[in-house]
């Protein structure tokens, strides 16, 4: 259904730009409208905080509705007048508007929109027309909307536009044909005082660079053990319950990129796709109930007097000793009213982010199986709040980490094959990683 | 580059803010002869406009920009015409050639930018210089233009739909739905949709052209996978709204959309979901075969749990969340099991933790009841308020929900209320007082632990922390604990903490429900001291029970005086009556405690969001499945606040099975209406099976000769939906009568044939009165309906015959078959509605009155100009005379003028001369020679008639005299 219009508004709920495209509403007071809504908190239940606004409120009593998506503070907002309309697509709508704008200016914040207002426009003409989404291939977008034309001579419409490959366009030429395929999970964690996990979750992806000539045609094969769905386990395979073969990997749903063949996945189980040049996301997957171990464990020992508070934290990798994670952050909570901090480390550097009220422990690089610590105490204002005190103890440790050459799931890639008409050779690379998304030791 | 230098130069006046003659200064620019110049000088237009200053004065001069070949300062005047046509409209029109000549150019580029512009200008007037080049684009050879022209239509039938409908763009746009091109195809539905959703607004005639058929809907699902992500999308809207008749049919559609599951766009994947539910809804037996297992918990609800995840933008995991409450009352057990993706993450926002505690309280049972309230319970320590207090009343309501959790969170609430701030304590008490209601007295220890927490005297003022809270809720949830839990002693110190501050003030100061309260715990507590004292007389428990019965009598006195709320006047009467009975007999306290006691039962539980209301309310649920994803269904708004028309579905054959096995709750109300005698021709049931039998019937009625219709026969056709209708449904449409068939009158049979179905009208319905708009039939209906049926109850239903005669002056020269129809009736006023009639039943055989002379001479007169030529192949095994008893066949459609074998002696050759007449409208006249070799006919037509009718008539002719041969 189809989006009424596009405004974007900066941080305060003031109006930069507005594209109507069904001349269905008074854009101006609508923006105006929304921004008083955010100064009074109208969508947030009382509570003191705009940045809580829910992604789809209605405004001036259901005279309209909003889809709002918030990136670097600026709205990104899809209006329209149906309650009927379907969110999904104004939500989705605005991601890819967002992903195509960041293609074109690199950062979008309110300079680069400010700077850009005629390509915004032309960007949001063809992206949609009269509100239906059209085509937000960034890449395809490229070829003929462009910034500057004195170079170029009078551009067509890209056959991708019309065609079933509607992400790829003919006669890419690459010197060399390469691929290479970043296998990338991100790991949730919440890790209880006594270092028990709480919770696990385990998201990956893998986001390919191709850079391959003409239209190639590829075959991705995983590791067999992966099993996507429970396939012919019968009544008895209901999920939660893990298959015997503990070496298989289970996974609870799969996405893929629009150029992944569905209905032969959803047949023959194999990944087949003309990918788009240059990067993009092929699939994301979510492995179902992990059952892990810590990579990393914590723990703070605060010791608060009345005028200072001494801190021991220490951190142990329980990763195999092979590995090495790098740019490990670690943020341990630290009394708002804090200050003089005084500590040393066995590694890294450790510096106070009094914005986060939080102590930034840095290490570089942290090989597996060791154990670090940092040591050190703050000052405290003799007069204090008591309940802001404890409330230290209640957020938890939070730590960053990267582990290179690692799937937390087991995840691998077989093989990769290549098919072009053009008959190159080409050179797939593969690359390992495993993030930490939300890791968390509670403390209390 | 001088040109260049001037620029930088003007370009630093203009950031140095010269404001004065800013906008002269960019006309002077925009004449340059330098293009650098003049594109500089646009964007600048571009960029002032944007930020809220007045252009329109440069319209003249930007307009003159546009005649320019580079298509970046092109794009830059139509962004500013579009801007600023709706307030200058004259000078709008100006630009008119500068696009039609656009629309010519050799690059598809600039054509389709130009179509673009132009329909996007919202002028009436404008719309009429669209037409010739509107048209020409929906044929153009290249695909990026038709697809611009598909939306086009939409755009021109909004702004000017006469001119879209009359220009034939609707026609148009139905081509277009059989182009080649996926990416046209997904534009010229999301067109089709756009003007169906307006037409239904608008209440227009156009609606009833809208329909997607069967074959289209296959075509949908094989153009599916060859569209862009957000073609795929419209694909998918329009098969959400088409509901397929077997359950075959809605095998292939799950089929085909499961892999989209997969797909990376969330919105694809949710439009998926809805329509996948819908159908395992519609036919979950023959469904559950195809796919083993539960498809729903395998398949769709891991495709939406994935959306909630971390990876997902939050807005996408709010969307979610909010459709998986939604799901939550059919299908908890398997989110039940992933209870741990619903825990929140520290770095989200707070909306989406909302929502997540919402379902965290629902997915809680005796397995994961422990894990789930641990968790809770933090996020009820959060810094953030509103997330704290949502979480107290979720572990309050979890409890109240599944009674094996019922310890473990008052468990919680204990340990919440022995350290929480003051605010969090009264949210506290008022779940827990939830709870304690519920559960009777099984928490005993635990109730008394909170009483002595909450009454223990402030550290500051030493008084009892009744008076330190705030909320009312809370006031009343504390005064029910103390009555019910409290040491009997404490009556002395809530009379105390109650009259302390200011006398009579404290208690009349209250509001009414706290007053209530007081009396009630009063009450309560002297009913205790009663009870304690006749079980044992102690001399505590006697001077307990006379210090309990004085702080009543006290309260009840100051309340019977001066409270201001009758309600509480008269309990403190009865509490009064009551310890008047000063007889120590069991009655008084009896009373008294069941009064507390059936008061404590009727307390109902805290109203959840969304939930309660399904609770109350199932339809509503059904309304939000239906709508899945739409903002209302994600918002919780129910379609009676709403004054918008929800997207209608599909209803041309859906509604041939309303008697069928899959509906047994609608044949049902059918076979009901049998109870009710009616004067009516026919009887509910026999139309009922009438319509079963129909039903098989008109599957392939596309192709079938049309034959007058059996007497009983009610057309499947549904006119005016439940929804449309306030409750009345009515199906049936125009036919001609089989009855009339021997004699032509004057009215040629025709006859309106209704059945009306009082569906969910409230009340009786009934008084109709019928009126029929001019139409191209030349037919009216009588007034008032001839068998008057009774009222109509809710579930019955009556069928209405109506004769129809032909008028001259209800004749109009449409372009459509349409005829529109108002009922009025009381109570739901007047209904509008419209059928389309087929045209193959209302063309008949020419009256007596046109013979052979006459036919001469007109068919003279004609001439060729009003002449069509058709011909086709037939099978070879056919001979002529074959044609030829065929078509004599056709007495009531056609008369026969004249006809001749033209080669006697072999049969080989026939010719035929015949007229027939719709309505009033012109008679057509045809020729039509058959020959044998090579197996051909000729078919020559002469008329004035609307082409529509002509073309439906030979199609008919065709398919009846050659059998399904295509058109040569």
């Amino acid at each position: 259904m189809p989006v009424t219009a596009v405004l974007i508004l900066d941080s305060r709920g003031r109006l930069l730009i507005a594209r109507d495209f069904r001349g269905e509403v008074d854009l101006q007071e609508a923006a105006e409208a929304f921004r008083l809504g955010l100064e009074r908190n109208a969508w947030t239940n009382g509570s003191g905080d705009a940045a809580g606004t829910p992604p789809l409120v209605p405004v001036k009593n259901g005279a309209y509705y909003f889809a709002t998506v918030k990136h670097n503070d600026l709205y990104f907002i899809a209006v329209d007048v149906s309650p009927y309309s379907f969110s999904g697509t104004l939500v989705a709508f605005l991601t890819s508007m967002i992903r195509v704008f960041g293609e074109y200016f690199g950062k979008v914040v309110e300079e680069s929109i400010r700077d850009n207002f005629v390509i915004v426009y032309e960007l949001l003409d063809e992206m949609a027309d009269f509100g239906y989404p059209q085509t937000t291939e960034p890449k395809i977008l490229q070829e003929y909307v462009v910034q500057d034309y004195h170079v170029m001579e009078q551009p067509k419409p890209p056959m991708a536009l019309t065609n079933a490959v509607s992400w790829r366009s003919e006669g890419i030429h690459h010197n060399r044909n390469e691929v290479f395929l970043d296998v990338i999970e991100t790991v949730n964690m919440v890790i209880g005082p006594q270092g028990n996990v709480l919770r696990a979750g385990i998201h990956g992806s893998i986001v390919v660079k191709c850079f391959l000539s003409g239209m190639p045609e590829l075959n991705l094969g995983l590791n067999e053990s992966i099993q996507i769905e429970q396939r012919g386990s019968g009544a008895s395979g209901s999920a939660g319950t893990t298959p015997p073969n503990t070496g298989a990997i289970e996974l609870e749903d799969v996405k893929f990129h629009q150029c992944v063949k569905l209905p032969r996945f959803e047949t023959e189980r194999v990944i087949s796709f003309i990918p788009p040049d240059g990067e993009f996301e092929l699939m994301s997957y979510r492995v179902a109930n992990p059952t892990l171990r810590p990579l990393f464990s914590a723990d703070a020992a605060m010791d608060m007097a009345s005028h200072r508070i001494d801190y021991l934290v220490r951190a142990r990798s329980l990763f195999k000793a092979g590995l090495t994670a790098n740019d490990v952050s670690i943020w341990v909570p630290v009394p708002e009213d804090a200050d003089s901090p005084k500590f040393q480390v066995s590694s890294g550097r450790v510096k106070y982010a009094p914005e986060k009220d939080a102590l930034h422990w840095r290490m570089k690089q942290f090989p597996g199986q060791r154990e670090n610590s940092l040591q050190g105490y703050f000052r405290l204002p003799s007069v204090a709040n008591a309940a802001s005190r404890n409330s230290v103890v209640r957020r938890p440790i939070q730590i960053q980490f990267e582990i290179p050459y690692f799937t937390i799931s087991g995840m691998q890639v077989r093989y990769l094959k290549v098919w072009s008409r053009e008959g190159y050779t080409s050179y797939p690379w593969v690359r390992y990683i495993t993030r930490a998304s939300d890791y968390e030791i509670r403390l209390s | 580059m001088a040109s260049l230098s001037s620029l930088k130069k003007r370009a630093l006046h203009f950031f140095t803010g010269g404001k004065r003659g800013e906008v002269s200064e960019i006309r002077e620019d925009l004449h340059a002869s330098s293009s650098t110049v003049r594109k500089h000088a646009l964007r600048q237009t571009i960029a002032s406009m944007t930020v809220g200053k007045d252009m329109a004065p440069l319209f003249t001069d930007v307009v003159n920009c546009g005649q320019t070949s580079n298509l970046q300062m092109k794009k830059l005047v139509y962004l500013y015409i579009m801007y600023y046509a709706k307030n200058q409209p004259d000078l709008a029109i100006l630009a008119v050639n500068s696009f039609v000549k656009d629309a010519q150019d050799p690059n598809p580029l600039i054509r389709a930018i130009a179509i673009r512009t132009m329909s996007c200008i919202r002028l009436e007037r404008i719309a009429e210089y669209l037409v010739p080049p509107l048209r020409q684009a929906l044929t153009d050879p290249d695909p990026y233009v038709r697809k611009t022209a598909a939306l086009a239509v939409a755009k021109l039938y909004d702004v000017n739909p006469t001119v879209a409908i009359e220009g034939g763009f609707l026609d148009a746009l139905r081509n277009l739905l059989q182009d080649g091109n996926a990416v046209v195809l997904s534009n010229a539905i999301a067109a089709w949709l756009d003007i169906r959703r307006r037409a239904a607004q608008r209440d227009d005639a156009a609606r009833s052209h809208l329909s997607l058929e069967a074959t289209h809907i296959r075509r949908l699902l094989v153009a599916l996978p060859d569209c862009g992500e957000w073609g795929q999308l419209t694909l998918l809207e329009a098969l959400s709204l088409y509901d397929p008749q077997h359950a075959a049919e809605a095998k292939i559609i799950v089929e085909r959309l499961t892999s989209r599951l997969q797909h990376a766009n969330c919105a694809v994947v949710l439009m998926t979901i809805r329509i996948l539910w819908r159908l395992l809804e519609r036919f979950p037996t023959a469904l559950s075969e195809s796919s083993s297992g539960d498809f729903k918990t395998r398949k769709m609800l891991p495709a939406l749990v994935s959306l909630v995840s971390s990876a997902q933008p939050p807005e996408v995991a709010y969307v979610a969340l909010r459709i998986l409450h939604i799901f939550m009352h059919t299908n908890s057990a398997y989110l039940e099991k992933h209870y741990q993706s619903f825990f929140c993450d520290f770095n989200e926002p707070s909306y989406v933790k909302q929502e997540k505690i919402g379902l965290l309280m629902y997915v809680l049972n005796a397995a994961n009841a422990n894990a789930i309230l641990a968790e809770l319970q933090r996020y009820a320590n959060d810094v953030e308020q509103n997330l704290a207090t949502r979480a107290v009343d979720a572990i309050g309501f979890a409890g109240l929900r599944c009674e094996a959790a019922a310890p473990a969170a008052v468990e919680a609430l204990l340990s919440l209320a022995r350290r929480g701030a003051p605010q969090m304590t009264e949210r506290v008490l008022v779940a827990v007082t939830v709870l304690l209601r519920q559960y009777g007295n099984r928490f005993q220890a635990a109730a008394e632990k909170f009483v002595q927490l909450a009454t223990a005297p402030d550290d500051e003022h030493g008084q009892v922390a009744l008076v330190r809270f705030e909320d009312e809720r809370a006031r009343v949830a504390l005064l029910w604990l103390v009555g019910a839990y409290a040491p009997l002693i404490f009556c002395d110190v809530l009379r105390g903490s109650i009259w302390a501050a200011e006398q009579e003030a404290g208690f009349l100061s209250e509001t009414h429900s706290v007053q209530s309260q007081i009396l009630s715990s009063l009450a309560r507590l002297y009913g205790r001291a009663r009870q304690r004292a006749a079980s044992k007389s102690t001399p505590e428990a006697v001077s307990e029970l006379r210090a309990a019965a004085a702080a009543l009598e006290h309260t009840c006195q100051v309340a019977i005086a001066q409270s201001g709320r009758p309600e509480v006047r008269a309990r403190a009467l009865f509490y009064r009556w009551l310890l008047d009975q000063e007889a120590p007999s069991a009655t008084t306290s009896s009373i008294t405690l069941s009064e507390v006691e059936r008061l404590a039962h009727e307390e109902k539980p805290p109203a959840i969001p969304l939930h309660a209301v399904f609770n109350e309310d199932p339809a509503l649920l059904q309304e939000f499945q239906d709508e899945l994803g739409s903002i209302a269904s994600v918002l919780g708004l129910s379609s009676h606040r709403l004054a918008w028309v929800r997207s209608t579905r599909f209803e041309t054959q859906a509604l041939a099975h309303a008697g069928s096995d899959m509906h047994p709750e609608r044949a049902g109300g059918v076979q009901a209406t049998a109870r009710v005698p009616l004067p009516a021709t026919a009887t509910a049931t026999a139309t009922a099976t009438e319509r079963s039998t129909s039903a098989s019937r008109s599957v392939p009625s596309g192709n079938e000769v049309p034959l007058p219709a059996a007497p009983d026969h009610i057309p499947p056709r549904l006119l005016l939906s439940t929804e449309a209708g306030h409750g009345l449904r009515i199906t049936g449409g125009l036919v001609r009568s089989r009855t009339s068939s021997s004699s032509f009158d004057e009215t040629h049979g025709m006859q309106l044939r209704l059945l009306l179905e009082n569906i969910a009208a409230a009340q009786g319905v009934g008084d109709f009165a019928i009126q029929l708009n001019k139409n191209i039939f030349g037919v009216v209906a009588p007034p008032r309906f001839t068998t008057e049926p009774p009222i109509l109850q809710r579930g019955d239903s009556a069928v209405v015959v109506l004769p129809l005669t032909i008028q001259k002056e209800a004749f109009a020269d449409q372009r459509a078959n349409l005829v529109q129809i108002a009922i009025k009736c009381t109570p739901l006023g007047v209904l509008y509605f419209s059928d389309t009639i087929p045209v193959m039943e209302a063309i008949h055989a020419t009256p007596r009155s046109l013979d052979r002379a006459a036919f001469l001479d007109q068919w003279n007169r004609l001439g060729s100009a009003a002449e069509e030529r058709f011909n086709w192949e037939r099978a070879a095994s056919q001979t002529v005379s074959d044609v030829r008893t065929r078509l004599r066949a056709l007495t009531q459609t056609l008369s026969i003028m004249a006809e001749r074998w033209l080669q006697p002696t072999d049969a080989s050759v026939w010719q035929v001369f015949w007229a027939a007449q719709m309505g009033l409208s012109a008679p057509m006249l045809g020729e039509m020679v058959v020959e044998s070799t090579p197996p051909r006919v000729a078919l020559v037509v002469r008329s004035q008639a609307p082409k529509l009718v002509i073309s439906r008539l030979v199609e008919m002719l065709q398919h009846h005299l050659t059998g399904n041969v295509a058109l040569a």
